[in-house]
């Protein structure tokens, strides 16, 4: 669960990125957050991430209360959510089955753990044939897959998609979300940033709409369709 | 932490090591040079000293006594000498044997003069090596003062420019070493900082997947350890064959002075064991300790 109250952030350079915006995200939704440019979607995913602190109010997400978390406590806070990242941020250096393993590498599991869990998530992505391929030679729907399989591989109860189809052939964004729209339907919670509205109009989900740093609206597609 | 992930970490550095394998060749090539520089200064300056030290060992001063100090006083003033300070060794030389060596230092000339033997003109004298040439003045002064000594030669040129020759080198030596080591410090810091700087995305990945900062930190720490040793162990392995080429080249030499001090550099073998682990140390100090400190730089995410 994701609850926002009262929080804005206003950065060092004066720029107001979120003023007084009041969420609640509950478990097992599936959440669209559209907006222009420069209108706080990112400042609002790095909240939920723990990489910005806010000016003023309170979040909590998964039981967290994240103002009063320690320093030390957030690499434990992170390995309750997966995240996916628009540029899929996968470690050149190292193969797909690597990049996956990684995630469960630095939480402690043990090695056997290992080999039984990633080619599973591998298989639940469809790239089971490609564990030793290495990123450079993966298109770039395979890479955001390869990218959503690590944040899957922790079993998660909230997944962060940052404009997972941003980089991404229009044919092949569908495809990713409705990975994620199969994940959802298993329970974990999806949030995901996207400015392509035709996306959103094929999946029935809630859209949050941002604008200057405030939530203008919070709809299903067919309410928001109007006010985009 | 469990031992499989302390496992993986450790060969998760080395891994690293050849993933990013033109940057840790540039790591270890900075250290290398950096080391060697570092080496030869140390061993220029061992090796002066050492060749200072054995000629100030060859110096001696010479006191002359008067003809009426009896064996007696001169067995006690032996005993006194002997525990001076500065005092190194004491040789009495008595008034025969001081004109056999006179004698011998003329050669055949000296043959033509055996009588004076029986009207010994030279007197009785010590042979004094003093410990630090530095303190030669004071030490002369004092054994000057005594009632049996009649006259004192002491070779205070010498003594003076060995003195110079030490304190420069040293002061010399130890100000290279410094000045080499920020020089050193500053470029393999930078060194270590475009390594991190190029895997910034990798600690990133590593924080939003939950790692510990102690869980990134490690393989950058072996990977430091690792560059460190190898750079420590090329360095030492070059400095010894190249310390070795140049004694060769000297020793070679047809002039007897230069042959000389050749004999009295040091034996690379005595001062390995030292310069290994100090170049060990600095190496691993270098490499854990920059690693450490830029990659915590990145852990703020």
């Amino acid at each position: 669960m994701i609850q926002f109250h009262n929080v804005s952030k206003t950065y060092k350079n004066g720029t107001k990125a979120l003023q007084g915006v009041n969420l609640t995200i509950e478990d097992g939704e599936f959440v669209f957050i559209v907006g222009s440019s420069g209108a706080g979607k990112s400042t609002l995913m790095k909240m939920i991430l723990m990489e910005e602190t806010p000016t003023e109010g309170q979040i909590e997400v998964n039981g967290y209360n994240l103002g009063k978390l320690k320093r030390r406590d957030i690499p434990f806070f992170r390995r309750t959510l997966g995240v996916v990242f628009q540029d899929f941020r996968l470690i050149p250096t190292m193969s797909v089955y690597d990049n996956v393993a990684f995630a469960l590498r630095v939480t402690n599991v043990s090695t056997k753990d290992i080999r039984r869990r990633v080619p599973y998530i591998l298989g639940l992505v469809g790239l089971q044939s490609k564990a030793r391929s290495m990123p450079e030679q993966l298109s770039g729907g395979e890479q955001q897959r390869v990218a959503l399989a690590r944040a899957l591989v922790n079993n998660p109860s909230l997944i962060i998609a940052d404009e997972p189809t941003g980089n991404i052939d229009p044919e092949l964004s569908y495809e990713i979300v409705d990975l994620l729209n199969e994940i959802n339907k298993c329970g974990t919670t999806i949030v995901m940033v996207t400015h392509e509205h035709d996306l959103v109009s094929q999946f029935n989900h809630r859209v949050l709409t941002i604008e200057n740093g405030s939530i203008v609206s919070d709809n299903h597609w067919e309410g928001a369709r109007h006010e985009i | 932490m469990k031992s499989s992930s302390f496992g993986y970490l450790i060969k998760e550095g080395a891994r690293n090591i050849y993933a990013n394998r033109m940057m840790s060749i540039a790591s270890i090539g900075t250290l290398v040079a950096c080391l060697l520089l570092i080496g030869s200064a140390v061993l220029f300056s061992l090796d002066v000293n050492n060749v200072v030290g054995v000629m100030e060992s060859q110096n001696e001063v010479v006191a002359f006594l008067y003809d009426e100090v009896t064996d007696s006083e001169i067995e006690e003033m032996t005993k006194e000498l002997e525990q001076m300070e500065n005092v190194q060794s004491v040789r009495f030389i008595s008034k025969e044997e001081g004109l056999t060596q006179w004698l011998d230092t003329l050669g055949e000339d000296g043959e033509l003069l055996e009588s004076f033997y029986e009207d010994n003109f030279v007197p009785n004298s010590y042979s004094i090596k003093v410990k630090d040439l530095a303190r030669m003045e004071e030490t002369v002064k004092e054994i000057q003062s005594r009632w049996e000594v009649e006259k004192v030669n002491a070779p205070y040129e010498v003594a003076s420019t060995l003195t110079s020759i030490k304190n420069g080198v040293y002061l010399g030596g130890s100000a290279i070493v410094l000045i080499l080591g920020a020089v050193s410090l500053i470029i393999i810091a930078n060194t270590i900082k475009i390594t991190v700087f190029n895997r910034r995305k990798e600690i990133n990945i590593m924080k939003f997947v939950g790692a510990t900062d102690s869980f990134i930190r490690l393989p950058f720490v072996v990977e430091g350890l690792i560059l460190g040793l190898v750079s420590a162990t090329i360095a030492f392995l070059m400095l010894w064959a190249g310390y070795g080429y140049v004694i060769g080249v000297i020793a070679e030499s047809q002039t007897s002075w230069v042959q000389m001090v050749a004999q009295n550099f040091i034996v690379f073998k005595d001062i390995a064991l030292p310069l290994y682990g100090g170049f060990a140390l600095l190496g691993i100090g270098i490499g854990v300790g920059g690693s450490m400190v830029f990659v915590r730089k990145h852990l703020r995410v």
